[in-house]
């Protein structure tokens, strides 16, 4: 296989530096998050102290960086990590995403793109057939996402394939997304906005080769086996039909959907699966998958998704399908992250309810399940306007609010909450959602076993040891987070899709030995399950060494003050709440697993070893 | 909603228990519909409806076998042994979680 490709874009200077990254360097970090985590630390100590690099500032890296097996055959292999400093929670942003985009990036001859400085004039990126040109995007600045790529596709032919920010990012709205295809987005953490802060619109890529691997037959023949036992797996049948809506009766039922900003938890049936599938009339797939979760609907977009049908359904109080679907798809549009937007605006209803915030400064009445209002809301936010402008803010606009405000929020290092899942039940969800290195999300490390009722057995067999199998209880969640921290990181440093990794949903799919089996065949470069675990780890020290570089430590593991102090009101999780003396017994056992210290650092010889990896970015 | 008469009473005395049944994702593809209701005895059990469905419906006898569900009666958990109360509403749902 060739060597990993990196192109370095000064937007200031219109500069383009490509280069090789060391071997040394692949082997440590593969790719996507984790090659990106590197870079993202380089870059931003660059410079001195990373705390004097605002996230808009032109020094802020904009890493954007395609898994190891993304593009090949491998299944579900399609995914690519944005990273930069978040605008939004200030600290680590990194966020990962799905479709065609970053295969087509790396047929057009670039594994790694690190965007710098800030271009003079709207502008965009054309990659191609191993060329980069930075392109006036005049006509294109102010359009909408789906708009923009029609555009793109028009002037560059069939094949195109971009990534876009749409009038969010361009506003610099902090929880602004980059959007491919109509609705796969790299959502967390406002890395739009960090893209709009650049002036750069779009990054087009199109033309170029099939991705060259070591054992062309062998990676056939390993697609064809995981493939055909992937199909066997229920999770992956019933996504395949329903897709992500699924879990929506399921949390409702046990009464653990964030409803009303968490104060309540459980909401109306209409937003149920089978509601959904009213409006969808195909399922549709990104690269190589074989899973094919995403609903085309009928209304113009793709999804919803379970999160943005909880966070603009159930969490601001709208029950009509259609609409939580029209919302969908507006979001989508204007390149906002629908997990902060939901959460952010359910947020300002609880204050309003509350009379924290009134008229004079809302403009107009903001009650639940106002769809009209929220809908305006969302065009206001992405635009900048009146309310929106504050809401833009995401997080920040504490500064706006009074300060009981904050007790409100539900979210973890100014990261709004990423799921619909009200974590109070399932003690590891917490726990999860409070240790994860971009702040509160699922997706690092959601220990989704936890409610499979598994054997003992099987459990100590997946997670190392015997373990309590008790998911509301507190014990053992160190070490189950801990887990399934190191493996979704190596998922997301080969670019595969958590639908087909291991422990997301299933104690089956792909784990660390099919992993090697891949790696093998596409990169010629051999791992053992634990040499391969241990890149997991390093990416994990390695995020949490760019966050101590931004001050933070074991007091910023936590959660929103709801979920420590008041029960769950209803159903059957009715009285659960997070034990703050329990929650902390967690952390001690979670930093132990992690080999951190009681403050959560890491320690010295760690450090030293990590640094030593990174002086290969030269 | 359809509406079955079991042969319950071959089991417990009559069937003057109606019990009204939700399949989540994935149990009512293998009966081909979502809701349904069912008369089975009085003093019936949880056990006692499942061991019904799975005798009508051999497909969900599989799925249950290899997706174990959770059970709710109204809005709180139920194992087989939870007795079943005339107008009771039952979910059987598959125990998934995720984003
Ligand atoms: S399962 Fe869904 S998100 Fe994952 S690769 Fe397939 S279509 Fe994309």
């Amino acid at each position: 296989m060739n060597k990993s490709t990196i192109a370095i874009i000064n937007l200031s200077t219109s500069e383009i530096h490509v280069d090789s990254v060391p071997d040394e360097l692949t082997r440590a970090y593969l790719g996507g998050r984790g090659m990106n985590m590197a870079y993202l630390r380089h870059y931003l100590r660059a410079h001195g102290d990373p705390r004097d690099i605002d996230a808009f500032d032109p020094r802020n890296p904009l890493i954007i960086g395609a898994g190891l097996l993304t593009g090949t055959i491998a299944p579900n292999a399609a995914r690519f990590n944005v990273s930069a400093r978040s605008p939004e929670s200030g600290i680590l942003g990194d966020s990962n995403c799905g479709g065609f985009f970053a295969a087509a990036m790396r047929k057009a001859g670039f594994d790694r793109l690190v965007i710098l400085g800030r271009a003079q004039e709207p502008s965009y990126l054309l990659l191609e057939d191993g060329k980069i040109s930075i392109l006036p995007a005049d006509r294109l600045w102010g359009t909408r996402i789906i708009e923009a790529q029609d555009q793109l596709k028009a002037k560059h032919g069939v094949g195109t394939v971009s990534a876009v920010i749409g009038p969010s990012g361009e506003n610099l709205v902090r929880m602004a997304a980059i959007m491919t295809g109509k609705k796969n987005a790299a959502g967390r953490g406002g890395m739009g906005a960090v893209m709009g802060s650049k002036n750069l619109k779009a990054i087009v890529a199109r033309g170029g080769e099939a991705i060259e691997v070591s054992q062309k037959d062998t990676l056939r023949t390993l697609r064809v086996n995981q493939q055909d036992d992937l199909k066997k797996s229920r999770i992956v049948q019933v996504l395949g039909k329903v897709g992500t809506p699924l879990l929506y009766e399921v949390s409702n039922r046990l009464g653990a959907i964030r409803t009303r900003n968490s104060q309540d938890n459980f909401f109306e049936d209409t937003l149920n699966a089978e509601e959904i599938e009213k409006f969808s009339d195909k399922m549709m797939a990104c690269t190589s998958c074989v899973v094919h979760c995403r609903h085309r609907n009928t209304l113009g977009g793709e999804g919803p998704e379970y999160s943005t049908i909880g966070l603009l359904g159930a969490n601001v109080g709208i029950a009509p399908t259609e609409q939580v679907i029209i919302l969908n798809n507006l979001v989508n549009d204007l390149g906002l992250d629908a997990s902060s937007t939901g959460t952010i605006i359910a947020w300002a209803m609880e204050l309003y309810q509350r009379g924290l915030i009134n008229d004079s400064m809302t403009g107009s009445p903001l009650r639940w399940g106002d769809y009209e209002t929220v809908h305006a809301l969302i065009e206001d936010i992405a635009y900048r306007r009146g309310f929106g402008d504050t809401l833009a803010e995401s997080s920040q606009a504490m500064r706006f609010f009074p300060p009981e405000a904050r007790d409100y929020l539900i979210a973890v290092k100014n990261l709004p909450q990423s799921d619909p899942h009200d974590v109070r039940y399932f003690k590891g969800f917490a726990l999860g959602i409070a240790v994860a290195s971009r702040g509160a999300d699922h997706l690092r490390n959601r220990p989704t076993l936890e409610v499979f009722k598994l054997p003992d057995e099987a459990r100590a067999k997946i997670y190392g040891r015997a373990n309590d199998p008790d998911p509301t209880g507190y014990k053992d969640k160190g070490l189950i987070i801990a887990w399934g921290d190191d493996i979704f990181a190596v998922g997301d440093c080969l670019g595969l899709c958590r639908f087909i990794t291991r422990g997301f949903n299933s104690p089956h799919l792909l784990g660390y030995e099919e992993f090697c089996e891949l790696i093998s065949a596409a990169t010629g470069f051999e791992y053992t399950p634990e040499t391969l675990r241990a890149v997991g780890r390093r990416t994990l020290d390695t995020e949490r060494l760019i966050n101590a570089d931004f001050g933070l430590s074991r007091a910023d593991d936590t959660l929103p003050k709801r979920y420590f102090d008041e029960p769950m009101p209803a159903r059957k999780t009715q009285g659960h709440q997070i034990d703050r003396a329990q929650f902390q017994n967690m952390l001690d056992e979670y930093y132990m697993e992690r080999g951190w210290d009681k403050n959560g650092h890491l320690p010295a010889d760690r450090i030293a070893e990590i640094n030593s990896v990174l002086s290969e970015i030269k | 909603m359809m509406n079955l008469i079991a042969n319950s009473q071959k089991i417990k005395g009559e069937c003057n228990l109606q019990i009204h049944i939700r399949l989540a994702e994935p149990f009512w593809r293998s009966v081909g519909i979502r809701d349904l209701s069912l008369n089975i005895a009085d003093g019936s059990r949880v056990s006692d409806l499942l061991a019904l469905l799975r005798k009508d419906y051999p497909a969900l006898s599989v799925e249950l076998d290899q997706s174990p569900p959770h059970i709710f009666i109204e809005d709180l958990e139920a194992d087989a042994a939870s007795f079943l109360t005339e107008g009771g509403h039952l979910h059987i749902v598959w125990p998934v979680a995720g984003g």
